[in-house]
C-alpha cells in the first residue's frame, strides 16, 4: 500500500505533498523529523488529504492505520514497570487488544523472525543490551502484522556490529516480506550508504525528495541548506573540484581507495 | 603533572575488571568502546552515583569518603540518559537557582550568569522551558548547569550522540574553553571521532582496558577496533588504507592537506 499525502498540514507543518511506495527504504533527515514520523503514524489530526492505500487518515481508521503503519520509538520504554519480557508482551497484547488465535505462537514466530531465541521470554527487561532492546521492539511491532515500519534513529545508540545486525534484519523484512521501511536519522553517512530514497525536511516541510544517491551527490544543495555531507562525498568532491580529477562517487571507502590509486601517479 | 584522579585496581560487579588509570589535572581523557563495554558504569562510579570500594582517588582523597555535597562541588557530570533534572519552566531560572545556592555576592552572580550565557551561546533561549528544548539545546543547558559552579572535574557520557556535525563542533568549542579555565574532562563516547581532541584515548572491552594511549596511536589498531564494533573516523580510516597502498606516509586528519599530499 502507498502512503499518499496531498497538501497536508498539521500545526507548523505545511504543504506536505508526497507519496511513499510499498517496499521502499526511505530516509528522513532535518529538524522536526520525529514529529514528521508521528504524522505518518496517525498520531495527529491532520488537515488536507492523507491516505494510506484507500484508507483516509481520520478518526475512524486511525486504529487500523496505526497497526499497519507501526512506529518504533527511539528508546525502549518499560513504562509499566514489568519485570520479564513475557510479562511485558502479555500486558501489551491485552492493552492494545490485539486479538490473535494463538498469541504464544505468534510471539514465538516474531521472535524467530528477528533472531531472538525463545529463551529470551524469561529474561528481565533491565538486563537487555541496546541491540537486544531494538530487536525486541521490532518483534513487538511485528505482532500487529504491520506493512510499514517507521523507526526513529534506530541506530543511534548501537555500536557498529549491532548496527549491522539490525540493518540486515530490516533489509530482510523489506526484501522478503515487502515491508516499507522508513527511518529518521541525523547520520548522513548512514543515510547515504543505506537508504534508497530521501526526504530532506526544512522549516516544517519537505524541501527535497528523491533518490538518495542523487540527492547526496548534490553537494551544492546540501551546502546551501546546511545539511551534513557524508565525508566520503566531501572528499570526492574536493578532489574533483580542486584537482580536476574525475573520481566516481562511492559508498564504500575501499572502492574509493581503488579509484584514488588509479588516479595518482 | 599531578594526578587529578587515580583509579587503582577497580572492580565493579562483573561490569568492570581490574581498571587502572591515572588522569592528570587539566587533561582531556576519552573513554570509548562498544555497547555494554562498561564506559557508562565507569562514569557513574567516578561521579559517585555508584559506590565503589576505595579504588578511586580524587586528588589524594578516597572518592567514597567524600560527603556527596563536597564531591558534587568538585566533580560534575552530564549523563543525558538519566532522567532530566530540570525543575523550573525557564532556562534562566534553572541557572539562577544553582547560582543562588552557591552563596555568591550579587555582582559575582550576575557576571557568572552572563559568562555562562555567552559561553554557551544561550542568549535567545533563556526564557524557553528546558523540558521542551531540542536535543542540542538541552545538552548545552545540561552542560551549563554542570559547570556553573566551577567544578574541577567534568564527566560526560555520550553527550554528542545524535547531534549534527555543526552542533558537535560547538560543543567541542565550549569544551576547549572550559579546559583553558583549568577543568579536567573525562568523556565516555561511542564515537571515536570525538576522541581525536583528547590527550588520551582509552578503549574498554568487556569491562577491561584493552588499549590506551595518544588517540592517533590507539586508532592505528584498526582491525582490533573494527572487530569489537568500533568504527574509525573517516580521515583516519582513509589515511590507514592509503598508507597500506604506500600512497601517504602518515595519518592526515585535514582533508585539504590530504588532497594536496596525493596530488601535488
Amino acid at each position: 500500500m502507498e502512503i499518499k499525502f496531498t497538501n497536508v498540514s498539521y500545526q507548523e507543518f505545511h504543504h506536505l505533498t508526497f507519496s511513499i511506495q510499498e517496499g521502499t527504504l526511505l530516509g528522513i533527515t532535518g529538524r522536526g523529523k520525529t514529529k514528521f514520523l508521528k504524522l505518518l503514524n496517525g498520531y495527529f489530526q491532520l488537515e488536507g488529504d492523507a491516505q494510506y492505500g484507500n484508507l483516509e487518515y481520520n478518526e475512524k481508521n486511525l486504529y487500523t492505520i496505526r497497526r499497519k503503519v507501526n512506529m518504533i520509538e527511539q528508546d525502549f520504554s518499560n513504562q509499566f514497570f514489568l519485570k520479564t519480557i513475557e510479562e511485558y508482551i502479555a500486558f501489551l497484547l491485552q492493552y492494545y487488544k490485539l486479538d490473535m488465535k494463538d498469541p504464544k505462537k505468534k510471539v514465538l514466530s516474531a521472535f524467530k523472525m528477528v533472531g531472538l531465541s525463545s529463551s529470551y521470554l524469561k529474561e528481565e527487561l533491565a538486563t537487555l543490551s541496546a541491540s537486544e532492546q531494538k530487536l525486541l521492539q521490532i518483534a513487538i511491532a511485528l505482532l500487529s502484522n504491520p506493512e510499514v515500519l517507521i523507526l526513529d534513529e534506530p541506530f543511534a545508540k548501537l555500536d557498529f556490529n549491532a548496527q549491522k545486525k539490525i540493518k540486515r534484519l530490516l533489509l530482510k523484512l523489506k526484501e522478503r516480506y515487502h515491508k516499507t521501511i522508513i527511518i529518521a536519522s541525523s547520520n548522513s553517512d548512514l543515510l547515504y550508504t543505506w537508504t534508497e530514497e530521501m526526504f530532506f525536511l526544512k522549516n516544517y516541510t519537505i524541501l527535497k525528495q528523491g533518490k538518495t544517491e542523487e540527492l547526496y551527490q548534490n553537494v551544492k544543495f546540501l551546502t546551501r541548506y546546511h545539511y551534513d555531507i557524508p565525508e566520503i562525498i566531501l572528499f570526492t568532491e574536493k578532489v574533483k573540484r580542486e584537482k580536476g580529477i574525475q573520481l566516481n562517487y562511492h559508498k564504500d571507502i575501499r572502492d574509493l581507495i581503488k579509484d584514488v590509486y588509479k588516479h595518482v601517479e | 603533572m599531578k594526578n587529578m584522579i587515580s583509579i587503582q585496581n577497580l572492580n565493579y560487579q562483573n561490569i568492570l575488571k581490574n581498571i587502572n588509570l591515572d588522569i592528570p589535572e587539566n587533561s582531556f581523557i576519552s573513554i570509548s568502546g562498544n555497547n555494554k563495554c562498561g564506559k557508562t558504569t565507569l562514569i557513574k562510579l567516578l561521579s559517585g552515583l555508584l559506590d565503589d570500594q576505595e579504588s578511586i582517588i580524587l586528588d589524594k582523597v578516597y572518592l567514597n569518603s567524600l560527603p556527596k555535597v563536597e564531591l558534587y562541588k568538585q566533580v560534575s557530570f552530564v549523563i543525558p540518559s538519566l532522567s532530566l533534572p530540570f525543575i523550573f519552566n525557564s532556562v534562566e531560572k534553572e541557572l539562577l537557582f544553582v547560582l543562588d545556592n552557591l552563596g555568591l555576592d550579587s555582582n559575582t552572580k550576575k557576571n557568572r550568569y552572563k559568562k555562562m550565557i555567552s559561553l554557551f551561546n544561550l542568549k535567545n533561549d533563556t526564557q524557553k522551558d528546558p523540558h521542551q528544548l531540542f536535543l542540542f539545546l538541552k545538552i548545552k543547558v545540561l552542560l551549563a548547569l554542570a559547570v556553573i559552579h566551577k567544578p574541577r572535574v567534568l564527566l560526560l557520557d555520550d553527550i554528542t550522540l545524535m547531534l549534527e556535525k555543526d552542533e558537535k563542533e560547538e560543543i567541542f568549542r565550549i569544551l576547549r574553553q572550559l579546559r583553558k579555565e583549568g577543568i579536567t574532562i573525562i568523556m565516555a563516547t561511542s564515537n571515536l571521532e570525538d576522541s581525536l581532541e583528547a590527550d588520551k584515548l582509552v578503549i574498554l572491552n568487556n569491562g577491561t582496558i584493552i588499549l590506551e594511549g595518544k588517540p592517533l596511536e590507539v586508532l592505528q589498531e584498526d582491525s582490533l577496533l573494527n572487530k569489537i564494533g568500533l568504527r574509525l573516523p573517516f580521515m583516519v580510516d582513509l589515511s590507514l588504507k592509503l598508507k597500506y597502498y604506500d600512497l601517504i606516509d602518515e595519518i592526515e586528519l585535514d582533508m585539504d592537506r590530504m588532497v594536496n599530499l596525493l596530488w601535488k
